[in-house]
């Protein structure tokens, strides 16, 4: 009999086997993988949680709708489920290993047809493997006047996944949720939804208008396992005849209250169309260097050497980004406002006739006008050690929140010896405190201190008001609770309603039958 | 570093994102009849040339040959474009690689991307955390068992101070003969590399996984931290 490394939840031996026989009759032998050669690379997390805990059971790749139709009959079947991913490139927050053991991940990286790209309304349609590189390289081989929107992980991620987990991008469409517009979503039992306008036949305004009749369901196919979506259409935007990338840096760390205040108007009356990066210094220097090339202690970098450090790289505390753009009279009137009030601030304003190819710049550059960039990467350098989980707090786009924030995340980082390398993106009235938690997992100490540290901030951030936009594998159950027993409840009605064997991504946001 | 060595790194630093690394290793006439190749992939770390002469000793007597190898540039991991399309190309190969952490991240994607088969993860860090010890985590499937313990073996016998942890994937593996033992001397990188080149080429000998501690009398041997070597087939 066949060896098999990790079985399903409640699931016999023999079943699991005789599940693996009718998944390789529907996709074929190839694209069902049991082996630990292959399910090894499933495992590979970057959050603070032993792998053992997130093994999958085994890999199937289908290659079409009908293909997953037959697969979930399958899983009913048997009760085995299904973790799903589209390119499984969500790095700090798991990767593409399932939140629980012995999930059969369902791979989509093979469904990758863009289905179509509209330039004159300015929409894609596209399955669950398209990776923002391929749709880039579609688009500019065929000279669209169009811009993606992508997260930082870029050209190896896709817009389905990301939008899926309510992920951000940086142009003014980089809100992906908002942009979305219609989706193609199988349900547990095989059925086939289209919502939107969608579900009207030989629609045609399936990609240009997100509401269709009745309740708004897309946002219950985001950050959940109710369905797999198969398609996606998402807005994208028109090339910009005028693009103005800048930057601006300022020298105290508590300049970080007018920058919001300042940043906050122009955001809200679209003066800045394209979301606000507010980089604290220690996260670039950590983009570009290893952190025991630069300072030889453990613990918390203590803000003096930070700052520093910052100061001698040239860059600032905080170091804003962003970007106008539209035509050259829009840009000009745009500029005038922001260029006065960053001025008035204090701040070093940064334009590209003023850096030329200076690296930094240009690919924050890249990033904001939708070009594929894998620099951020050098993030993972700092530390060393593979491990990385982002905690997310929302906060309100004012100054005072940005301090108290601050404040909070350092006193706890402090505790377990973590840097702050951290950034807050303005969005319209919001802001993301997006702060790495960079942590070695070669030792075992560390990686407790990791998950410690980030259980006690989000408990901390709770009891403060304040939730977490998205979050781990190893964390989904407790984000969950801190929305509250009604939250939950609700959600566990509609999952035993649409799923009731719960072969569907189990345990994904903390939703459970 | 030998000098021959030292001019390989050297010329290989012009040119663009991907260079190739000098073949001509002496296995590559023996290794023919059983048809293994093995590809190394290295990226400018300290450690290289110390991995890569672990990777040559390792391979001797397998019966695996050594390919020319890839020395990727230092530096903005855009720079990786053109790996997967030359790692598709070594379809049927197996490449034994040492990297930093923020182009490994791309190149896991890569592999799993490609179908790739990992047989053993290692991260190997050094750091003011770590005081005067070096620490490694190993992933390994059946295949690269015990890899932890034989570096555990070989670095306690060179004195060093270490904490190794291997997690075993899939099955227990009954020993399969005398415990390997390997030169201490060589360092964390060499004997690596030595170790991941017999799982390459099919000639490990697998033990049990485990975790160790040692409080040697040597410092570390090295400065280079956030390390990760793999063995795969493509």
């Amino acid at each position: 009999m066949q060896d098999v490394t990790v079985l399903p939840h409640g699931v016999s031996k023999g079943n699991f086997l005789k599940a693996i026989t009718e998944f390789r009759e529907i996709v074929g032998p190839e694209y069902v993988k049991t082996d630990d050669e292959h399910i090894i690379q499933y495992t590979k997390i970057m959050v603070p949680d032993d792998e053992a805990k997130h093994t999958p059971s085994g890999i199937l790749a289908p290659a079409s709708v009908e293909e997953i139709q037959r697969i979930l009959a399958v899983c009913n079947k048997y009760k085995v489920p299904v973790w799903t991913i589209s390119t499984g490139r969500n790095l700090g927050y798991g990767s593409a290993a399932p939140a629980t053991r012995g999930q059969m991940v369902l791979d989509l990286r093979r469904m990758n047809k863009i289905i179509e790209v509209d330039a004159e309304l300015c929409y894609a349609l596209v399955e669950p493997g398209v990776t923002y590189k391929q749709l880039y390289d579609y688009i500019h081989e065929r000279n669209l006047p169009l811009w993606l929107s992508m997260p930082l992980p870029s050209a190896i991620a896709g817009p389905v996944g990301n939008t899926l987990d309510r992920g951000v991008g940086y142009t003014p469409y980089g809100e992906h949720f908002l942009f979305s517009c219609g989706m193609e979503v199988i349900l547990a039992n095989g059925e086939l939804l289209r919502t939107g306008m969608g579900g009207i036949p030989n629609s045609n305004t399936w990609q240009v208008f997100k509401w269709g009749y009745g309740p708004y369901l897309d946002g219950i196919f985001t950050q959940s396992n109710f369905g797999i979506v198969t398609k996606m259409g998402f807005w994208l935007m028109p090339k910009p005849p005028v693009y103005k990338p800048f930057g601006v840096q300022f020298d105290n760390e508590a300049d970080i209250v007018k920058i919001i205040d300042t940043i906050r108007p122009l955001r809200i009356a679209n003066v800045i169309p394209s979301p606000v990066w507010v980089s604290h210094g220690l996260w670039d220097v950590a983009v570009m260097n290893k952190r025991a090339d630069v300072y030889g202690k453990p613990g918390r970098m203590p803000d003096d050497v930070a700052e520093a450090l910052i100061r001698k790289q040239g860059i600032g505390i905080w170091n804003v980004f962003t970007a106008l753009m539209g035509t050259e009279e829009q840009v000009a009137v745009n500029w005038k406002m922001v260029e006065g009030a960053f001025k008035a601030l204090g701040g070093k304003i940064l334009v590209e006739e003023d850096v030329g190819d200076d690296p930094v710049f240009q690919y924050r550059k890249s990033m904001f006008s939708g070009t594929p960039t894998l620099r951020e990467f050098g993030m993972y350098n700092w530390r060393g050690g593979g491990g990385s989980q982002w905690f997310a707090p929302v906060a309100q786009a004012r100054g005072s929140e940005t301090l108290k924030q601050m404040k909070m995340c350092k006193q706890t980082l402090d505790e377990y010896g973590i840097d702050y390398t951290a950034v807050f993106i303005v969005g319209w009235r919001d802001m993301h405190h997006v702060v790495d938690l960079l942590y070695d997992r070669t030792d075992p100490e560390e990686m407790r201190k990791a998950h410690d540290c980030y259980a006690k901030l989000l408990r901390q951030f709770a009891a403060e008001g304040y939730g977490i936009y998205r979050t781990s594998i190893a964390f989904m159950d407790e984000v969950a609770d801190t929305f509250g027993p009604v939250k939950k409840d609700v959600n566990r009605r509609i999952k035993r309603a649409l799923d009731p064997n719960g072969i569907l991504s189990p345990g994904k946001s903390g939703i459970h039958i | 570093m030998s000098a021959s060595r030292r001019a390989v790194l050297k010329w290989a630093v012009a040119g663009s994102g991907l260079v190739a690394l000098s073949g001509g290793w002496p296995t590559l006439a023996a290794a023919a009849a059983k048809g293994l190749e093995i590809v190394p992939l290295v990226g400018r770390s300290g450690v290289d040339a110390s991995f890569l002469d672990g990777i040559r000793t390792g391979l001797v007597g397998t019966g695996a040959a050594l390919s020319q190898g890839i020395l990727l540039q230092p530096g903005d991991p855009s720079a990786l474009e053109d790996l997967e399309q030359r790692l598709s190309s070594l379809r049927g190969r197996r490449v034994v690689g040492l990297l930093d952490e923020g182009r490994q991240a791309i190149v896991d994607e890569m592999l799993r991307d490609l179908g790739a088969k990992v047989m053993c993860t290692g991260r190997h860090s050094a750091g003011p955390h770590t005081g005067s010890s070096t620490n490694h985590r190993f992933a390994t499937t059946p295949c690269a068992r015990g890899i932890g313990s034989v570096l555990a073996g070989a670095l306690a016998s060179a004195s060093e101070s270490f904490a190794i942890h291997e997690t075993a994937f899939g099955a227990d593996v009954p020993p399969g003969g005398a415990p390997v033992r390997l030169d201490g001397s060589r360092g964390w990188a060499g004997i690596t590399g030595q170790a991941l080149a017999r799982v390459a080429a099919d000639a490990w000998i697998p033990g049990p996984a485990g975790h160790y501690r040692h409080l040697g009398l040597v410092a570390r041997t090295t400065a280079d931290h956030g390390l990760v070597t793999f063995a795969a087939q493509l």
